[in-house]
């Protein structure tokens, strides 16, 4: 495994499984959150496939839909219905009712279908037709979120070089978080696997939390001048304290991104939105304030644009737009077919 | 505040940026390339917020680390002779 965490710091999002990526390699937490947000879209499009052909095989209107489509196919959900693309193949409607989920076909002619339930034993997957709804919902939003993942990227970028090779205890909260969630896969009583992902969650956020807290008194060492006190010995101790900021800044970013993916493969895309909405708060509150200075006392750094902590400063999550439409709850969905229509 | 900072281009791809000029107090816009000039620490260049500083904390910690460590080393040096100039003093003093 040793040559997986070798030299390379280039994030290769495609050739990567995070399966046979060691949690102490520092691409491990950008892998994960990348790997579990696309596995939930996947699920969502094949969700949108059984609906869209179950809806199709049982509504009256059938006949008038296309019944078939290539592959590459590609499927839109849409939150509202003025959004909606050309309706030639047919567009349905998904209605979230009383915990159910209720789909109905518009036809050619603009009319609705009567109301088909969408039930469970359609799927033979077992899956709760909420649950898919919800995952429809992240399908919706799917832009905001290749927004926000594009950012943490990027984010993620200026924070490999200083994880490299790093053993420091004060990320053993990190380390331990993903150790219990990885073991916890591997656990079949329900109960037991729920604490031990709970357990994983609260590592995390608790190691977040701790280094939050060191790095904001670090910020604030170099804010209030405190450096002045150590007579000779000015720059040495300036460097020290910056070194800490950018290992403390770097484990903050892993262990947000790490649990922000066990919360999306948990299918809690609120709480995941909500870990995301901190995390840029926290960004805006202690770099984006604090970017000059940083980037005086960093000696990696320039203070430009393009420097490390401006570059981290101008970085906009918009993470709480994406939690404001997903707090919406929107209770309706339009869920349509886009290209290689068969033409005949 | 006094403005003491020099100012500069920091448009990575500009010449003057490259080379570290320190543009006129007066102008606003590089002279090459017509960026925003900001202010920037005399030493290195690297962008200073405020203008009330001459160099960057970093270059400021370095110099006041340089001229501590000449303080010792003159005080080492100068010391004993100090201790001479003080000591004849006192003779001349006395003998009066
Ligand atoms: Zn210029
Ligand atoms: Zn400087």
């Amino acid at each position: 495994m040793d040559d997986i965490i070798s030299k390379n710091n280039e994030i290769d999002l495609v050739d990567f499984d995070v399966e046979v990526l060691s949690p102490r390699d520092p691409r491990y937490a950008i892998h994960f959150l990348t790997k579990s947000l696309s596995d939930k879209l996947s699920e969502a499009d094949a969700f949108a496939e059984s609906i869209y052909n179950v809806v199709i095989k049982e509504a009256s209107t059938a006949s008038q839909i296309a019944q078939s489509f290539e592959k590459g196919s590609r499927f839109v959900v849409d939150m509202t219905e003025s959004t909606k693309k050309a309706i030639d193949n047919g567009q349905i409607k998904l209605v979230k009712e009383h915990g159910k989920l209720r789909a109905q076909l518009l036809d050619s002619n603009g009319h609705y279908s009567t109301k088909l339930d969408i039930k469970e034993e359609f799927f033979n997957k077992g899956i709760n037709p909420v649950e898919m709804a919800n995952a429809l919902q992240l399908k919706a939003l799917q832009e905001q979120l290749q927004g926000i993942e594009e950012q943490i990227v990027m984010i993620n970028s200026s924070v490999l070089d200083v994880l490299q090779g790093q053993q420091n205890d004060r990320i053993a909260l990190f380390y331990s978080g993903i150790n219990l969630y990885l073991e916890a896969q591997s656990i079949k009583n329900p109960e037991m696997k729920n604490a031990l992902i709970a357990q994983a969650v609260r590592a995390l956020s608790d190691g977040t939390q701790q280094l939050s807290i060191t790095m904001e008194s670090d910020i604030e060492f170099l804010t209030t001048g405190q450096y002045n006190k150590h007579r000779g010995k000015k720059l040495e101790t300036i460097h020290s304290k910056m070194d800490s900021i950018n290992k403390a800044f770097g484990f903050i970013h892993q262990a947000t991104l790490a649990r922000a993916a066990i919360y999306c493969e948990q299918n809690e895309y609120l709480a995941m939105a909500n870990v995301l909405d901190e995390y840029s708060r926290f960004i805006e509150n202690t770099v984006v304030n604090n970017a000059n200075l940083l980037s005086q006392c960093d000696p990696s750094d320039n203070g430009t644009d393009q420097g490390l902590w401006q570059s981290r400063a101008n970085l906009k999550l918009n993470a709480s737009d994406f939690k404001k439409a997903l707090l919406s709850n929107s209770q309706e969905y339009y869920l349509s077919v886009e290209g290689n229509k068969n033409e005949n | 505040m006094r403005i003491k900072a020099k100012k500069g281009c920091t448009n990575p791809e500009c010449v003057m940026c490259k080379k570290k000029v320190h543009a006129h107090k007066e102008d606003s816009f590089c002279p090459r390339c017509g960026s925003n000039l900001s202010f920037v620490c005399e030493k290195c260049h690297t962008v200073l917020e405020n203008g009330d500083t001459k160099l960057c904390i970093t270059c400021q910690a370095k110099k006041d680390d340089a001229d501590e460590r000449r303080k010792k080393a003159f005080g080492k040096a100068i010391g004993p002779v100090a201790a001479g100039v003080s000591a004849v003093v006192a003779v001349v003093v006395k003998k009066k």
